[in-house]
């Protein structure tokens, strides 16, 4: 994962002040985590880089479903900006360009994975809001020399009317990563 | 192995940390990206759609869409029918200026069901009504499990737009077809990859950032289809259901443009002239023919041949644009091959 800036440290703080503080973002970090992690997506899409396919046998229920998908497709388009191939040297390091278009109105998370089954995760992002991107990224494990396809999922993450930060649309694409000897 | 749903929770819980951190590797007020030698590639711009719904509907049920879901004063509607496999509407839309190739990985997953000894659906490699005739060589008989042939498929979306709406209705008139392994992509337990699924043709980038002004070609609609048993030997239960993760890639694509020479041919009062734009198109592109500098009494006529004069076979069809005036605009669709545009003005 990418790490900020470090920040340099006010030794004016006191003890007490340091506890409180780090005492609401723990409380704020656990709240905004159960709401994630309890799946929550709106409008009930649930949580998944696929495409769902259920059986659908009577007539009403087949229409009040489609025209749920078709309510959230006419508003579940996500702009892509990034270019196909990133470089690296050590299999870790990567210069790459990958945005946040400025066309998007949601913050969003990148996670990517080096095959398509999605089981080898290979980098995790903060959010980034629209207009902003990586132009470096640090993988969690080295890949081999030479050239992989990549699998880069978007999660747009939303605040909904209570407050609560909801996974909004996610989507799918891919890129080659470039390791030279 | 982690599960597909652990695997995105993790990822929510990244998002989570993210959020107290929010600090992303360059900020939304520079997009200067410093350029290498190894970044020769240009940026890709589109816009995807986000993972959606699909429906197996095993007795072809018809649905209804609405011409404007966010109008209900609308009451325009387009029949899906007889569709075993529907996915919601999906498009791919071109925000930049350059043309781009389509490839696409599909990776299908049958979710477990709940009962551990109920028998789940498959996704079947060829279609489920059976090949060829009973007594041939290839005969397939047609299924008899509880499965489904699914494939995902493309096609170049006329609208231009790219409203949602209008893009739906389109996609709702947008006939069955089977599949055609030149074209489309089967939904497997396995991940392939189709190569050149569709052509987005280059669109108009906005300035500033907002959506791009989307010219013939641009947008290319998407659809999970197919067929399945209607009555297998195991029922069908509202549980049975599969996931297709969809994950496209973009290149820049070469098309081929071919020259469009135009020539007027004025009896009238002979200063007419003639512009074809653009003067090189791909197959498919539409042209328009502008004459000007005519008299408003004059009538003019189009015809478009081949480079070399010699007429199509059937003859490019000129549909009139503006037929008043002093100036007139026509409109022909390139066909494969350089072509020759004569506009002839008589009084």
């Amino acid at each position: 994962m990418e790490t900020p800036a470090e920040t340099k440290k006010t030794p004016a703080l006191s003890n007490k002040v340091v506890i409180i503080a780090a005492t609401a973002v723990i409380a704020a970090l656990a709240i905004v985590a159960f709401l994630l992690l309890s799946g929550r997506k709106e409008n009930d899409l649930g949580i998944g880089y696929a495409t769902e396919a259920k059986v659908m046998l009577d007539q009403d229920s087949l229409q009040a479903a489609f025209d749920e998908a078709l309510r959230n497709a006419a508003e579940g388009n996500i702009g892509l900006k990034y270019k196909n191939d990133a470089y690296s040297s050590n299999g870790t390091d990567f210069e790459c360009y990958i945005v946040n278009s400025e066309a998007n109105k949601y913050d969003m998370f990148l996670t990517i994975y080096a095959d398509a089954e999605l089981t080898d995760q290979i980098f995790l992002s903060q959010l980034v809001p629209p207009g902003s991107g990586f132009e470096n990224i640090t993988l969690d494990h080295a890949l081999d020399a030479g050239s992989h396809t990549v699998f880069v999922a978007l999660t747009q993450v939303d605040t909904n009317e209570d407050g609560q930060q909801v996974i909004k649309h996610q989507t799918m694409h891919t890129m080659d990563f470039h390791v030279t000897e | 192995m982690k599960t597909m749903k652990n695997r995105v929770l993790s990822g929510a819980m990244a998002g989570v940390l993210a959020m107290s951190l929010a600090v992303p590797a360059f900020a939304a007020d520079d997009h200067t990206t410093v350029v290498t030698g190894k970044y020769q590639d240009t940026p890709i711009a589109v816009t995807v759609p986000e993972t959606g719904k699909a429906f197996i509907n095993p007795y072809g049920l018809n649905i209804e869409v609405p011409e404007d879901a966010e109008d209900s004063s609308n009451t325009n509607k387009t029949t899906i029918s007889g569709q075993q496999i529907v996915s919601a509407p999906m498009a791919i839309m071109n925000q930049s200026a350059m043309d781009l190739n389509v490839n696409v990985t599909v990776t299908g997953k049958v979710a477990a069901l709940s009962d551990a000894t109920a028998i789940p659906m498959k996704l079947a490699t060829v279609t489920t009504k059976g090949v060829g005739a009973e007594g041939d060589d290839d005969y397939v008989a047609p299924a008899t499990a509880k499965s489904a042939f699914v494939y995902l498929q493309a096609k170049t979306a006329t609208d231009t737009t790219g409203a949602a709406a209008a893009l739906a209705t389109e996609f709702a008139g947008w006939a069955a077809s089977d599949y055609d392994a030149d074209k489309d992509i089967i939904v497997g337990t396995k991940a392939a990859t189709k190569e050149g699924i569709a052509v987005l043709r280059a669109a108009t980038p906005a300035a500033g950032g907002g959506s791009a002004t989307y010219n013939a070609g641009s947008i290319a609609l998407f659809r999970l289809t197919g067929d399945c048993v209607a009555t297998p030997k195991t029922a069908w239960t509202e549980e049975d259901s599969f996931e297709a993760t969809l994950a496209f890639s973009f290149r820049p694509a070469t098309i081929a443009k071919n020259a469009i020479t135009a020539a007027v041919n004025d009896t009238s009062a002979g200063t007419g002239t003639i512009v074809a734009a653009p003067t090189s198109a791909a197959e498919g592109d539409t042209v328009t023919i502008t004459v000007s500098g005519i008299l408003a009494s004059d009538t003019v006529a189009y015809s478009v041949t081949k480079a070399d004069g010699s007429a199509f076979t059937p003859a490019i069809t000129v549909t009139d644009g503006t037929t008043t005036g002093t100036t007139r605009t026509a409109t022909f669709t390139m066909p494969g091959e350089a072509v020759k545009v004569t506009a002839t003005v008589t009084a």
